[in-house]
């Protein structure tokens, strides 16, 4: 008879053999167990949905109110300080209408205020529309620049006025320069926002230092009690409550740091802020090894993730070709691949769930090239519970710091 | 209808304690016969049944779950290397001074005519040898190649002393069945 026949009729002729034990075996292995046992077990607790849910939900909302914040808002920084001046050119004329100093000969023959203006705006503001009412502006900029010029031509058209007083000319002066101050600052800043295109990276990231954990296992009080330890080691009053470990039995863990490899695309919003989304692989790798008794059981396990960032990047500044930003933002890592090797051996192993995480980063960028820069992330991440049993970094380190270093391709025109 | 391994380990990981007492309940006694094929003195099997089963408890967090059977299996597993470590300790498991003869093939008495519990004894009462490496072939499905490698031993060793148990073994159900027919 062939070994491997011998083997199959032996095999299932035992394979459901069954021994009887002591009744009292259990109460004695009992004794032994360590006795935060349970409490260990009973911390990889699952989020409830509700609470899941929520913290996506502030999640959105921080990257939303980020956005509004940083976000430079027209409206406030042109039309309203534009309106209000037209309002008080309008009210100082209403004003002066209503002066009985000032004949109609008088405001036909003599300029008024407004064409004190006039020749300010044609000569300083309309070169400058000129040049922003480029072809190559974008729709929204050309639509910025129509928002502001009725305001501009509203403020030269003729207004049936009189001679200021030589106390209201001066704040009109003002008025006008102020207004010529802000539009030039905004076409400046759309000359600024077209010079920022799309950009690619391609980067590296790893977190800082492995970790590993080596723990004892606990004498419940129980088996305290069993061996009478404390009489039998004459330490009663030493010991007070202090823990006891089991001789020869030891876990020990070791958590690699872990290596991300990303492609994201950086799209502008304004000519300070831009957001970013792309794909991250993140490989987390584990040892565990559990020794009884000096039997060792060794265990390796290994973690592939692909996330989705979303980032906010906010340049906070820029000389040359040098570039500092702050960025912050979250991700969604999803485990694609989750492999198990137990004593040589691979096994298979339930996936981890979905892993969110928060983040922040200080970025310094320097372009060797129109096209093409170098940069630098050390930031700071923060990992949720996510409630699955799978032990990983992610676990025993939520926060960590890390570094990504990458190239930046400008996708733009130089 | 009986708790499957699934519910079980879940229960375990939730933090149920009495689920350690039911994981025990199902396979304390499977344990029992399992070690007693390894040290067939029964007052150091329950010893090494005990052990086993504080390592199945506290590493519990290292068994993964690979469908309905595969947690029998990872005990006997742990069973298995318990009681090798406890044979090399208390049983003088030495492979020196090993010949490695050649070992003719003879048929096989029909082991299913014994009845199981004296087929377990059976194999506990091997020679040391035999029996660890009887143990690793048949029931934790080692390869030889393995079995050279956990023991420390060679390849042609371990097929040598498999070979050997085997006939010892056959011989012990051949006595077995003439009695049973005299």
């Amino acid at each position: 008879m062939k070994e491997e026949e011998w083997i199959q009729r032996l095999r299932n002729h035992l394979s459901d053999y069954e021994a009887p034990v002591p009744d009292d075996l259990w109460e004695r292995i009992e004794a032994q167990l360590p006795k935060d046992l349970v409490a260990e077990k009973s911390k990889a607790r699952r989020i409830p949905l509700w609470v899941r849910w929520m913290a996506a939900a502030v999640f959105v909302g921080v990257l939303v109110g980020t956005t509004v914040l940083l976000w430079p808002n027209h409206e406030e920084t042109t039309t309203a300080p534009m309106a209000s001046a037209t309002k008080e050119t309008e009210k100082t004329a209403k004003e002066t209408e209503k002066t009985p100093m000032k004949s109609e000969e008088t405001i036909e023959a003599e300029p008024v205020s407004p064409v004190i203006m006039s020749p300010v705006v044609t000569k300083t503001v309309q070169p400058f529309i000129a040049e922003a009412v480029d072809k190559s502006l974008p729709d929204t900029a050309s639509q910025y620049i129509k928002e502001v010029e009725p305001e501009i031509v509203e403020a030269q058209s003729p207004q049936p006025s009189v001679e200021p007083t030589p106390t209201e000319e001066q704040p009109k002066m003002k008025e006008t320069q102020q207004l010529i101050r802000e539009l030039d600052q905004k076409i400046a800043e759309y000359k600024t926002h077209r010079s920022h295109h799309t950009t690619v990276s391609l980067y590296a990231s790893n977190g800082f230092g492995d970790l590993s954990n080596r723990n004892g296992v606990l004498m419940s009080e129980q088996m305290l009690a069993n061996y009478d330890y404390d009489s039998r080691m004459g330490v009663a009053s030493t010991r007070s409550g202090s823990p006891v470990y089991l001789a020869n039995y030891e876990e020990r863990q070791k958590y690699h740091q872990p290596i991300s490899f990303g492609l994201t695309a950086n799209f502008p919003i304004s000519s300070a802020l831009s957001a970013s989304t792309g794909v991250v692989y993140t490989r987390l790798s584990s040892e565990f090894t559990n020794i009884a008794n000096s039997i060792v059981y060794e265990k390796k396990m290994t973690l592939h993730y692909i996330g989705i960032p979303l980032n906010v990047q906010y340049r906070v500044w820029q000389w040359h070709g040098l570039n500092v930003y702050a960025t912050a933002g979250g991700q969604a890592d999803f485990n694609v691949k989750a492999r198990l090797e137990a004593d040589g051996q691979e096994q298979e192993m339930e996936k981890d769930r979905v892993q969110w995480s928060v983040g922040g980063a200080l970025g310094v960028q320097y372009n060797i090239i129109p096209q093409l820069g170098l940069y630098a992330e050390p930031g700071i991440k923060y990992y949720f519970d996510n409630g699955s049993s799978v032990r990983n970094y992610f676990k025993y380190r939520p926060t960590n710091f890390n570094l990504q270093i990458g190239l930046r391709l400008n996708m733009g025109k130089p | 209808m009986q708790e499957t391994e699934r519910q079980l380990i879940e229960a375990i990981r939730a933090g149920d304690r009495e689920a350690f007492k039911r994981l025990y309940e199902r396979f304390a006694r499977y344990a029992m016969g399992v070690t007693l094929r390894y040290v067939p003195k029964r007052d150091d099997a329950l010893d090494i049944v005990q052990d086993s089963f504080i390592s199945i408890i506290t590493s519990i967090g290292t068994f993964e779950y690979r469908g309905e059977g595969s947690l029998k299996s990872w005990v006997s597993k742990i069973i298995s290397r318990q009681a090798v470590s406890w044979m090399k300790e208390h049983e003088q498991l030495s492979f020196s001074e090993l010949t490695l003869d050649e070992i003719e093939e003879e048929d096989d008495p029909a082991i299913e005519k014994v009845p199981k519990e004296l087929v377990n004894e059976m194999i506990g009462r091997l020679p040391v040898r035999y029996r660890v490496v009887v143990n690793l072939r048949a029931f934790e499905e080692l390869s030889h190649k393995d079995i050279a490698l956990r023991l420390g031993i060679s390849e042609k060793a371990s097929t040598t002393l498999f070979s050997r148990a085997k006939r010892k073994l056959a011989m012990m159900i051949k006595e077995y069945i003439n009695s049973q027919e005299i």
